[in-house]
């Protein structure tokens, strides 16, 4: 995966977590996803209690708290950039979560919250 | 069951409208809707959305709402069509309103506490659009309430906790999954097998867990997804939610089983044109052996018969541990088989066996006798009195065969 794409993982999801809804919505949980991008373990999110962390390559906790993301680094991009929803995506079969602990659906909550920044971003730029 | 109202409820304080909509809350109502909230894991300044419908219960979405809003929740009352409307307006069967599936974008909580207020006839709701947005894109937990009636909510079945159900179904999902294969047999003479995959167990026996997901609360009942099931299995009640011309026959449906097809639906059961009808007009997974689920829940019971509609009292008898049903179409759970079918057929006083041996013993969850069951059982009050199950009522399940 290029750099440059993680950078984008990257900081979105760290966007993501500054947010109220996003500290709402994670204030009780712990949990990671780690993030297969093209067959490789690129970067992992971690949840923990409120806070959201981004760590690069393979997530070195505890693998019973951890979920699995699959996907292709041109759908990723899709997804940061606001131009496909993951739902979409994995009706598509190009994204697909192994949760853990009933998981799945709060990384979609996460990635809609992003998604809408990164909307708002395009258009203030426009503006 | 006594009637000592709650302290409070008289709020002359809320204008005249609060004190006779809240008259009929009493001390057992209100426990049965704190149990809901609770393992709904309501708390300070969640939104929750109660989707009731047209013609419920006052008390009972006024209890919900209560209990709620002790927790510090802000709570907002939907009241959409039911089921009761539906037959009356027949061309109104689909999706809730669309006012209704925006709503549900703001909640953090969905309580479906309506009868069928958010069904769509002849599809699995969970799986629309509108609820997929609500769950995974806004992270709503839904909660199906099963305390539709005041009967049922003030009833132990509202108010034991959940927490011994899940140490119920703890215990029994612990046996199956060490298990290889599931065998089901009845004195009408149902005798059915299937393999075992301990991915493809679901239901209601657990805690809620994380922001999407979804429960019905009480609950109580273990699902599988049968593999290579084979057998005959004599079907002696159709659920009331697929709108069957009758819910209790006096005769059985046969179904025959051959490696999880129904290659045979006949007999004279009332519903046998009926069921063969729907396999015809389905899809083609519509004769798949979706599910194999019993009840777990002690307290869980046909409140509300023979006076309330079929729908309330059929839900407390699906958790009864002497009930099991079969799914004709969609898998749940892992099952992976889609399909617009999933037509549940009930059996009664069941003995299910997990590699031989016994987990149900002619509709006697054996659980309800361990040691550690009942140990855990006391930390909430009388062992025998919590984990004692009540008879079914007389004129339900009702099948004879010639």
């Amino acid at each position: 995966m290029e750099q440059e794409l993680m950078k984008v993982a990257s900081d979105l999801f760290v966007r993501i977590g500054k947010t109220e809804e996003c500290r709402r919505k994670i204030d009780d949980y712990e949990h990671t996803y780690q993030f297969e991008v093209d067959g490789k373990p690129e970067f992992y999110v971690e949840l923990n209690r409120g806070r959201l962390k981004v760590g690069s390559g393979e997530y070195p906790g505890e693998y019973t708290k951890v979920s699995l993301v699959k996907t292709d680094s041109g759908t990723l991009r899709a997804i940061l950039k606001g131009k496909l929803r993951p739902l979409d995506a994995s009706t598509q079969g190009k994204w697909v979560i192994r949760a853990r602990n009933y998981s799945g659906e709060l990384l979609y909550t996460l990635l809609r919250i992003g998604r809408e920044m990164v909307i708002e971003d395009l258009l203030a730029a426009q503006a | 069951m006594t009637e000592k109202l709650v302290l409070g409820a008289s709020l002359e304080d809320e204008g005249s409208g609060a004190v006779s909509q809240m008259k009929g809350v009493t001390l057992e109502l209100l426990q049965g809707a704190r149990n809901l909230i609770k393992y709904a894991r309501i708390k300070e300044q969640m939104e929750v959305a109660i989707v009731a419908s047209r013609g419920q219960d006052d008390d009972v979405i006024n209890a919900i709402v209560i209990a709620a809003e002790e927790m510090g929740a802000h709570v907002t009352v939907i009241r959409a069509r039911g089921r009761t409307e539906r037959y009356d307006f027949p061309g109104l069967l689909e999706d809730p309103s669309r006012v209704v599936q925006k709503a549900l974008t703001g909640a953090d909580v969905i309580i479906e506490a309506g009868i069928r207020s958010m069904y769509a006839l002849g599809g699995r709701y969970m799986d629309r659009e509108y609820m997929k947005i609500a769950r995974s894109e806004y992270g709503a937990f839904l909660i199906r309430s099963e305390l539709l009636s005041k009967e049922t909510m003030s009833s132990e079945f509202g108010r034991l906790p959940c927490d011994v159900v899940y140490e119920i179904g703890r215990r029994v999902v612990s046996m199956i999954e060490q298990g290889k294969t599931a065998r089901v047999t009845t004195a009408l003479g149902t005798d059915i097998s299937f393999n075992l995959n301990p991915r493809g167990i679901m239901g209601s026996f657990r805690p809620l867990n994380m922001p999407g997901d979804m429960l019905a609360i009480p609950g109580g009942r273990v699902g599988l997804n049968p593999e290579h099931g084979y057998g005959i299995l004599y079907a002696e009640a159709i659920a009331a939610s697929q709108d069957p011309p009758r819910v209790f026959m006096t005769k059985p449906i046969k179904i025959v089983w051959d490696d999880n097809w129904a290659v045979e639906i006949s007999g004279e059961g009332e519903c046998t044109e009926w069921l063969v009808q729907m396999m015809e007009t389905g899809d083609r997974n519509s004769r798949w052996w979706g599910e194999c689920m019993f009840g777990i829940h002690p307290k869980s019971n046909a409140f509300g018969y023979p006076s309330a509609p079929v729908e309330v009292y059929f839900t407390g008898i699906h958790s009864r541990p002497d009930t099991l049903h079969n799914a004709l179409g969609h898998s749940s759970g892992a099952g992976g088989v889609v399909s617009n079918r999933h037509i549940d057929s009930f059996v009664h006083n069941q003995t299910v066996y997990i590699d031989g041996d016994k987990l149900i013993d002619n509709g006697h969850l054996v659980v309800l006798d361990d040691p550690g069951m009942r140990e855990f059982a006391s930390r909430y009050g009388d062992p025998d009195q919590l984990l004692r199950m009540s008879p079914m009522p007389e004129g339900l399940f009702k099948c004879r065969r010639d």
